[in-house]
């Protein structure tokens, strides 16, 4: 995505929303991981120059669209977790992508948290214990979406 | 690379820091006063920034939509032999269908008659438009689907969703090419309902299972298991006369005044592809509500 430049941001984005709205059996739905904000996170770290604060927000007003939630619900969430990626991104970008799983699961923790507080606010029901399983399930993708990132963008890899 | 790592780390601090603290700052002010139109102050005037982001977003909803185009597509070519029996029974039920219906319509003109003597302006005539199931909930803990008709094929928010065996929900987002529906099943949902065999009126409130609950029947209300519940259209939602439910289970625990019953949606919510869109085109008379106070207990048939 660094060489491939805004291009290749938006195909991964597109893709990533596309994974989002794809029908699943509700057993697999509750595990969704989020791919979007993973997509985002890891273009935050690479990509800092081109992908910011203000672009996490219109891709969570995006997102509130794809899920029918209410404006800005997603959009608090990825403005703030895009927030705390850019301010912790000089060491994240250093370390290899199997840490940063490990560093960036309190991070999936937090996003998923507060949608659950936000959607008790605006009124929708707050459920148990499965409602932190894309947690998992996200914190499982990142290497894969690395890896898969790393193999795309392998051509070139002199830029900051 | 630790050089660069502090050089790094030193940027944010001096050029980028306070900006970026003051972005995140408007930006949740901004999503924070979203919020509350599109939820809390239940203003509309978001609609167009909703819809705009919807008509973008077609192409994707249109990708994500094609594995199942591809289920339907094999389908379609799979066995003949079971088409033609699926024909058959079709047809057969098609006889019968219309032999009832015959007698139906004599019914209904004997009602018009009826009514006509009664000089009751309440007439029922509804519109129904034939929509397609694109996806269910993307969100499990919500039950909602999503229609391939929208305000271009003149769906309103607030109408009806029916499907061959009763009622399904009602439509609460409608953007230019599709909408979205809530079902009946969904907590924020509630149906005014009457049992059919005593006009017993009551409401029937879903609670994020595929069963209803009816919470507010004293004990010694006359409801038995079996039941059939229909709509009774106080609320203005939905239309008069639908099927909604089958009581499914009655406890009485002592001590308490409210029954607890269980009732099975007449519709069959997970199967099918195809509902209908109905819609009263003479407004249900709203003086119906305000006579009845049991008739809106809190939440009813509404989707905030």
């Amino acid at each position: 995505m660094v060489r491939a430049g805004w291009l290749g941001s938006l195909v991964a984005l597109s893709l990533a929303l596309i994974l989002t709205a794809l029908p699943l059996p509700d057993g697999l739905a509750i595990a969704r991981p989020a791919v979007v904000p993973l997509v985002m996170v890891w273009l935050c770290i690479h990509v800092p120059s081109r992908f910011g604060i203000v672009w996490a927000w219109c891709l969570g007003l995006v997102l509130d669209v794809v899920h029918s939630t209410s404006l800005g619900q997603h959009a608090v969430a990825l403005t703030l977790l895009s927030y705390v990626v850019i301010k912790l991104r000089g060491s994240l970008h250093l370390l290899p992508a199997w840490q940063q799983a490990l560093v960036l699961i309190p991070a999936w923790a937090g996003y998923q948290g507060l949608l659950l507080w936000l959607d008790g606010f605006v009124g929708q029901s707050i459920d148990p214990l499965w409602r932190w399983l894309p947690v998992v399930s996200t914190s499982l993708c990142w290497l894969p979406l690395s890896a898969i990132f790393a193999l795309v963008d392998r051509p070139q890899h002199h830029e900051a | 690379m630790s050089a660069y790592q502090f050089d790094d780390d030193a940027r944010p601090i001096f050029s980028r820091g306070p900006l970026l603290v003051l972005k995140l700052a408007v930006l949740l002010l901004c999503s924070g006063a979203l919020m509350y139109y599109d939820r809390v102050a239940d203003e509309q005037e978001l609609a167009p920034l909703r819809d705009t982001i919807a008509v973008a977003l077609t192409p994707v909803f249109w990708i994500s939509d094609m594995p199942r185009q591809f289920g339907n597509l094999r389908e379609h070519l799979h066995s003949r032999e079971r088409l033609i029996s699926e024909n058959d029974d079709l047809r057969h039920e098609h006889l019968r269908l219309n032999a009832r219906l015959q007698k139906l319509l004599s019914l209904e003109a004997e009602n018009h008659r009826i009514r006509a003597l009664l000089d009751s302006s309440r007439q029922i005539h509804e519109a129904v438009m034939i929509g397609e199931i694109q996806s269910t909930s993307l969100d499990p803990y919500q039950q909602r689907l999503r229609i391939n008709r929208g305000k271009q094929d003149g769906v309103i928010e607030g109408q009806a969703l029916i499907d061959a065996h009763g009622i399904l929900g009602q439509v609460i987002e409608v953007t230019p090419y599709a909408s979205t529906a809530v079902l009946i099943t969904d907590q924020s949902q509630g149906v005014p309902v009457q049992v059919n065999r005593n006009g017993l009126r009551t409401v029937a409130h879903g609670n994020g299972s595929p069963k209803l609950n009816l919470p507010f029947l004293p004990a010694n209300s006359d409801i038995q298991v079996g039941d059939m519940l229909v709509s009774s259209g106080l609320g203005g939602r939905y239309p008069v006369g639908y099927p909604v439910a089958i009581v499914e289970k009655i406890e009485h625990h002592p001590g308490e005044h409210f029954l607890e019953i269980v009732a099975v949606p007449a519709a069959r919510i997970p199967n099918g592809r195809e509902v209908l869109l109905v819609r009263d085109d003479v407004p249900a008379p709203s003086t119906a509500q305000m006579i009845d106070p049991e008739a809106k207990p809190g939440r009813v048939a509404t989707a905030d």
